[in-house]
């Protein structure tokens, strides 16, 4: 039994963990749920060790081998990897690049002195077997940028659990992985901790994930576990109202008014567009790689189109077409009947009318402007720049509900959710018809991405937006969108109003994208005000 | 802790002391440096003479400071040249990333850098005469290279960045981008190539002088007193020791501020210091 007991943290005298107890039972999975900054990867880190420095700890950290939390370096690196096994949200960049999958999965076996470096390889074999990279098809000696996003995961949990620990800590391990992808690996999980008898603290954000894997479950805010218990129990009682809001947020429906109209605005004609790929060895060919491969689509006024798909299938290329920004090899973009033609050269006018959201609240804005300047920006494709611009500015922030004292200050001082909402608001102040939405709530917490979504639905009403929805995740397409696209390989496999797509899909890839989808039992939805 | 570590604050001050005593040699030295007076010749240090003369009668001190204007200024204007012709050719090359120009740009850099920089120096003032002009040129051309690598790199991981996205979206153009948005993301980075293009600026033209290419008599350069003193530096030894450790100073200090500046830049280390 691994247990926390009255784990608090500072970092620099801020309050990080509260008196955090939590019971991880072996051979189980635990799940450790909360929003961005409640404290769930620095209760990882605390039993791993590897708190950043200025930290100060209390509590307890019991493991078979002893309080974790008053052993030395040394004595910690003896149980990291070897007793307690940790894999991250990014599989990129937890492997050295210039190693090859063999030899980085038997380094953990060479470090700890299990084994020699022969047995090590075999042992590293059976490992990468297990999780399901055989070595007939993925030999030892592959590198890491030569696997997917997926099979690179799969490598980091060879890696973790190659000396069979006692735990092992995943921390977000599908949140960068498209959700086919994301069900094989929980999948994975799951097997091992049957199998071997280790417990699996699961860290993440998702409830749905959380549902579907972890027996007893554990919810943090602000450091603190607010409450805890096994899954099923927890999910149905829903006692404490944080775990409700983010219940109720996980799936929550924004209040949309429809009001497509038959117009077409966007109209996307067969679109192509292929990149070289690199020549293999020095005198190889170079092949061509579609990555939009002729696709047609078209956005209404006033409609909320959805498209769908994982990454790699072509939606970036295809929204950086639309919005003008490269150029297309085959096919036609037209904004309300008028051609959009890649470049610096497309008229202004028709720019206004079609603006963007981008993924990333914290790499949207310059860093060194003020709110005032970056809401402004658009005011560029305007010929002349209108007299009440600050007043202009206001009113946009002012429609996004920040308050007009935001504009004097820089990006840094927003949380995630504001810089979304200031994005939204740049995007709106040159009263654009379009708005492409690049995954734009992907980033944002549950209750973050609820108010999004309400926001943007209202603006909608508003202003009679049409919104291109593109995102990977099906929850909030269908929550939002009047029509959906499902594209895959640079193709549109599938098209069709959003329930019905949903609900009776016809297409196997869209069949299995819905059945990848995590989801909370339906008849576990208790809750206090349900 | 000093926000950037000790060895900016110190290097900072280090230049600083060089940077006064070459500006206050404007209006004011402890001696005439082009007055020679053969009476006091070789003097020790004294009350009158803080480091001593030379053997034409000089005050040491004096001519130091004089010196240190010649090589700030030949470093500071070579500097001025890399940064004026290589920052806009990286922000050109970056913003037509793998289209003609970028490549014209960057093997012209190649090019550039495949010469030996101090030879060519040599070259350029052997066939223009030596005089510190000259010595600014050659000094500023191999600069160029230099400041258009550093932009173009820093410039290229800008320009995948959402924010200009929103501003191309926002119908500005690659030169507007370059001004508005790229360059002052990148100004640290110039300015930390900036002082280590400097302390190398000072050790060419120290370099240059002594082989007599640099500043002309009756300039005084802490190269030519190096060169100067050679021949006695059996029986004087202060003669070279003085000028060479203005020189070794001088360029320590430039690097500890170019690191200091690094790590006061970089918002990891930043973090890292609380």
């Amino acid at each position: 039994m691994i247990r926390l007991e009255g784990l608090s943290l500072d970092i620099h005298g801020a309050p990080i963990l509260r008196d955090v107890n939590l019971d991880i039972a072996p051979g189980k999975v635990t799940g450790l749920v909360g929003e961005s900054g409640s404290g769930k990867s620095m209760t990882a880190l605390a039993m791993m060790g590897l708190l950043p420095r200025g930290c100060t700890v209390s509590g307890h950290a019991w493991l078979e081998e002893g309080d974790v939390l008053a052993k030395s370096e040394r004595e910690m690196c003896a149980l990291r990897g070897n007793r307690v096994g940790m894999i991250f949200q990014e599989p990129m960049t937890a492997l050295n690049p210039v190693k090859t999958i063999g030899a980085q999965v038997a380094e953990t076996l060479v470090i700890h002195g299990r084994a020699s470096r022969r047995d090590a390889l075999n042992v590293a074999r059976a490992r990468l077997a297990r999780v399901g990279l055989p070595e007939e098809d993925f030999p030892l000696t592959r590198y890491p940028h030569e696997l997917s996003g997926g099979q690179r995961q799969r490598v980091c949990i060879a890696m973790a659990v190659a000396l069979n620990p006692e735990l092992l800590i995943a921390d977000e391990p599908t949140t960068a992985l498209d959700v086919t992808t994301q069900a094989q690996i929980l999948d994975l999980l799951k097997g091992l901790v049957d199998e071997e008898g280790m417990s699996l603290l699961l860290i993440t954000h998702d409830l749905a994930v959380v549902a579907g894997m972890a027996a007893h479950v554990a919810v943090m805010q602000e450091g603190r576990i607010v409450e805890q218990g096994p899954t099923e129990t927890l999910f149905r009682a829903m006692t404490h109202p944080y775990t409700a809001a983010l219940f109720a947020a996980s799936s929550h429906q924004p209040a949309r008014t429809a009001q497509a109209q038959p117009t077409p605005l966007l109209e996307v004609e067969d679109a192509v567009r292929s990149y070289r790929t690199a020549r293999v060895g020095l005198f190889g060919r170079s092949g061509t790689f579609r990555a939009v491969d002729g696709v047609t689509l078209r956005v209404n006024r006033g409609e909320s189109l959805g498209l769908v798909g994982e990454s790699g299938c072509g939606k970036s290329t295809l929204t950086r077409a639309i919005l003008g920004l490269d150029a297309l090899q085959g096919g036609r973009v037209r904004l309300d009947g008028e051609e959009i033609h890649a470049g610096h050269h497309l008229d202004t006018d028709l720019r206004r009318r079609m603006q963007v959201v981008f993924q990333d609240p914290y790499g949207s804005f310059n860093p060194r402007w003020k709110v005032e300047r970056l809401v402004a920006e658009p005011f560029h494709l305007m010929q002349t720049r209108p007299r009440d611009m600050r007043s202009k500015v206001a009113a946009a922030l002012a429609d996004v509900g920040i308050e007009a004292a935001a504009m004097d200050r820089y990006i840094h001082e927003f949380s995630g959710g504001q810089r979304q909402r200031i994005a939204i608001a740049r995007a709106l102040i040159t009263n654009p018809e379009l708005i492409v939405l690049d995954e734009a709530v992907s980033a944002l917490d549950v209750r973050v991405r609820a108010q999004i979504l309400d926001l943007l639905a209202s603006l909608q009403a508003e202003h009679g937006l049409a919104y291109l929805f593109i995102s990977h995740d099906l929850s909030v397409v269908r929550a939002s969108t009047d029509r959906v696209l499902v594209m895959k390989a640079g193709r549109i496999v599938e098209q069709g109003p959003t329930e019905t797509v949903f609900t009776a899909p016809d297409h196997p890839y869209t069949r299995s994208l819905i059945a990848a989808t995590p989801r909370i039992p339906a008849d576990w939805q208790g809750g206090p005000d349900a | 802790m000093l926000k950037g570590g000790v060895q900016l604050w110190l290097g900072a001050t280090l230049t600083l002391v060089f940077l006064a005593a070459a500006l206050l040699s404007f209006v004011w030295v402890p001696h005439d440096v082009e007055a020679l007076s053969i009476a006091d010749k070789l003097r020790p240090a004294s009350a009158t003479y803080l480091l001593g003369t030379d053997h034409f009668g000089r005050d040491i001190l004096s001519m130091l400071m004089v010196g240190a204007r010649t090589s700030i200024a030949v470093a500071l204007v070579a500097v001025g040249i890399g940064m004026a012709l290589g920052v806009p050719l990286g922000l050109l090359a970056a913003a037509n990333r793998g289209s003609l120009t970028d490549e014209v740009v960057m093997r012209g850099n190649d090019l550039i850098f495949a010469f030996p920089s101090l030879v060519i120096a040599i070259l350029i003032t052997a066939v223009f005469g030596p005089s510190a002009l000259n010595a600014i040129l050659a000094i500023g051309i191999f600069n160029i290279p230099v400041f258009a690598r550093v932009t173009r790199g820093g410039a290229l991981s800008l320009w995948t960045l959402d924010w200009i996205l929103a501003a191309r979206v926002a119908g500005k153009g690659r030169v507007r981008i370059s001004a508005e948005h790229i360059l002052p993301n990148i100004l640290n980075l110039l300015i930390v190539q900036g002082t280590i293009q400097f302390s190398l600026g000072i050790l060419a033209e120290a370099a240059l002088s002594y082989v007599g290419l640099g500043a002309q008599p009756p300039t005084p350069s802490w190269g030519r007193m190096l060169a100067d003193a050679q021949t006695m530096i059996y029986t004087n030894p202060a003669l070279a020791i003085l000028p060479g450790l203005a020189i070794v100073i001088m360029v320590l200090g430039l690097n500890l501020m170019g690191d200091g500046l690094r790590d006061f830049f970089d918002p990891r280390v930043r973090r890292a210091r609380g």
